[in-house]
């Protein structure tokens, strides 16, 4: 109160006796935001050089408050139906070993979100899509890098522990290995099973559907369509259920 | 200085607050597995990031168990607090802080319209949006004068960030190959997670369609940030907004960022725009003796900010003629202006034109005219309302004005 009191008579002092210094404040707040849209101008610009010199200066000031990722269908809109498929290889306590069948995470989805025009799925769906379009990204980019380095391009086994490796330090990998458990709570509640230890494994299907020039084909009929896929080793996970503080 | 975009800030407020109260109230039933310890996303990514945004002091315990849900909970609330304007720009700062504390902590089930209601929100806190709809009357404030004194500056700056939205978008669809040979809407409109109708299949099959709708919308985004400004063209370039997103919504299911974006029309309305329609003033007839009648008029007025209905018991009011009043026991009668009659859905339609909360809802209200739905609906509610002639006194009279 103290404290409010203090700022509101240092505000009405400059307000009677300084005019001039309403105007500058006005000026002040006006530059302000000129270099602020300014920044965001120049952030979300083409890649050029005045942008690659203040890369991380720029990144800096817009991440997290100003956020802009204004790309939503740019510059390509997504022509990839992109299905996430899990499945579980979990172990009893007497020791047997059990594997399920693939489990489709995207279809109940897709089926909810088009039966409702107000559905939270679509924030599930959101958050599973930009898990394997994230993993999609780095899938390219960790081949690319293989591909490019000699000593990994001749040797399959470091290429593929190099793949693992860089895979695992992913949003979208780590991502979908925490979703694995919201998915494995409900399988094994559902099914009544209480397993002693549970791994993971997730696959990304591509499905392209037909593309323009051949609009007229049967869109559900999957022989029109293009596939290709990632499929993930499995991975051991924890704490399915609510273990806090472990 | 007054902030003659007064109305158009405060419909922006009441609408984005009312976005993230919907979005919250999804969020509350899953909190604990989209925000906490074994949320969806990893936990210790967060921690990381708040870390490297040097947020450290923000960081909100979600790992203990019931807090992701009180957090849910509390952001609820703040948001109706700031819809009704009830501790004024101090509760709009915590609850954009709350909302970028969410976004750190869970950003991968955030889209478009979370990051527009962000970066949108810190300015419309500065600027005067708090003047209307308000749950107590405004006290006057010298630190709040202070601001408001710079409020224009605020609103522009509104203006610009959502230009900015636009035209950053256009710029990038101007670059992709599908976008400029005409066939992108093909592909959006059928990628399995934007189909949301059948009609989608049968509405691409055709090539006019598809074109004409790629280069309008990829025309319009670029076109928006240019024709806003001048009164000739804004209207024409928000009846192609509304006409896109309402779209988007419909054949897509982008339901969130489509109302976000529209919200922020509002702004820029001034105020004299609103009040051009003062001359469209809808005299509305009411049943007295139907509580459910009495109580939807004086919820109608709550919201009428223009102060175009005019609210009347067709029981004791002076009518044109024994037939409209019948017809009016029936289904509410209205009278605009030039004297025109109307009853049942088309007067409710009649008062969402005049009250720019509904404007939203004014495409699925016409489809609903159009099919007749509207009227079906109406007359089943209508026939069903209670009716208490014996209890009625002067207390349950209607407002009229």
């Amino acid at each position: 109160m103290i404290f409010q009191n203090l700022i509101t008579s240092v505000l009405n002092i400059l307000g009677r006796f300084f005019e001039p210094a309403q105007i500058l404040f006005k000026f002040g707040i006006i530059a302000i935001l000129v270099i602020h849209f300014g920044i965001l101008f120049l952030y979300q610009l083409n890649e050029n050089p005045i942008q690659h010199e203040y890369k991380y200066k720029l990144h800096s000031y817009v991440d997290p408050f100003f956020s802009q990722a204004w790309t939503l269908f740019a510059p390509n809109p997504i022509n990839t139906n992109m299905s996430l498929l899990m499945r579980f290889n979990y172990q009893m306590e007497n020791g047997t070993s059990h594997e399920t069948e693939w489990i489709d995470i995207t279809e109940p989805l897709i089926k909810d979100r088009k039966e409702n025009f107000w559905s939270p799925a679509q924030r599930i769906s959101k958050f599973t899509q930009s898990c394997m379009s994230n993993v999609n990204d780095n899938h390219k980019l960790i081949l690319e890098q293989i591909t490019k380095v000699d000593s990994l391009a001749k040797d399959t086994i470091k290429a593929k522990s190099f793949y693992k490796n860089a895979l695992m330090t992913t949003y979208g990998h780590n991502s979908l290995l925490q979703y694995s458990k919201y998915i494995a709570r409900s399988y094994f509640s559902e099914n009544n099973i209480q397993p002693e230890r549970v791994e993971i494994r997730y696959r990304i299907l591509n499905a392209k559907f037909p593309r323009f020039s051949k609009r007229d084909e049967d869109y559900y009929n999957l022989n029109n369509y293009e596939f290709n896929e990632i499929t993930s080793d499995y991975y051991l996970i924890k704490n399915i259920f609510y273990n806090y503080g472990e | 200085m007054e902030n003659k975009y007064s109305i158009g800030l405060t419909m922006t407020r009441i609408l984005i607050c009312f976005i993230i109260i919907k979005n919250m109230c999804f969020y509350l039933p899953l909190a604990e597995d989209y925000f906490g310890l074994n949320g969806i996303f990893p936990y210790e990514n967060y921690i990381e990031q708040m870390n490297f945004y040097g947020l450290k002091f923000l960081t909100y315990p979600f790992h203990i168990p019931h807090f992701p849900f009180i957090f849910i909970l509390t952001v609820i609330i703040l948001a109706t607090l700031y819809m009704l304007a009830i501790g004024g720009r101090f509760v709009g700062v915590v609850l954009y802080f709350a909302i970028i504390i969410l976004k750190i902590r869970n950003g991968f089930i955030l889209d478009g319209s979370d990051n527009v209601i962000q970066v949108v929100l810190p300015f419309l806190v500065l600027a005067d949006n708090l003047d209307h709809f308000r749950y107590f009357k405004k006290k006057t404030n010298i630190i709040s004068n202070f601001i408001s004194r710079y409020s224009v500056i605020f609103t522009f700056a509104i203006m610009i960030q959502v230009c900015f939205v636009y035209i950053f978008t256009g710029l990038a669809k101007h670059e992709g190959e599908l976008w400029r040979n005409g066939t992108a809407v093909y592909y959006t409109m059928r990628v399995r997670d934007f189909m949301a109708t059948d009609w989608n299949i049968t509405l691409t099959k055709n090539h006019y369609f598809v074109v004409i709708l790629t280069y309008f919308t990829l025309f319009w985004e670029l076109a928006f940030p240019f024709l806003v400004w001048f009164k000739k063209t804004k209207f024409w370039i928000f009846i192609g907004g509304i006409f896109l997103h309402v779209g988007i919504w419909v054949f897509m299911r982008i339901d969130n960022f489509s109302w976000v974006m529209l919200s922020t029309y509002f702004v820029f309305i001034t105020n004299d725009e609103f009040f051009s329609f003062q001359n469209k003033k809808l005299k509305v007839f009411i049943d007295g003796w139907c509580p459910v009648c009495r109580n939807f008029g004086n919820r109608i007025k709550k919201v009428d900010f223009l102060n175009l209905i005019m609210l009347e018991d067709i029981r004791d009011s002076k009518v044109p003629s024994i037939e409209f009043r019948n017809k009016g026991l029936l289904s509410m009668a209205s009278i605009d202006d030039n004297g025109k009659s109307s009853f049942g859905f088309d007067s409710i339609l009649k008062i969402a034109i005049r009250i720019p909360v509904f404007w939203l809802v004014l495409p699925i209200l016409f489809i609903l005219k159009l099919t007749k739905i509207g009227n079906y609906f109406y007359n089943e509610l209508a026939i069903k309302r209670t009716i208490i002639p014996i209890h009625c006194n002067e207390n349950c009279k209607i407002k009229t004005f």
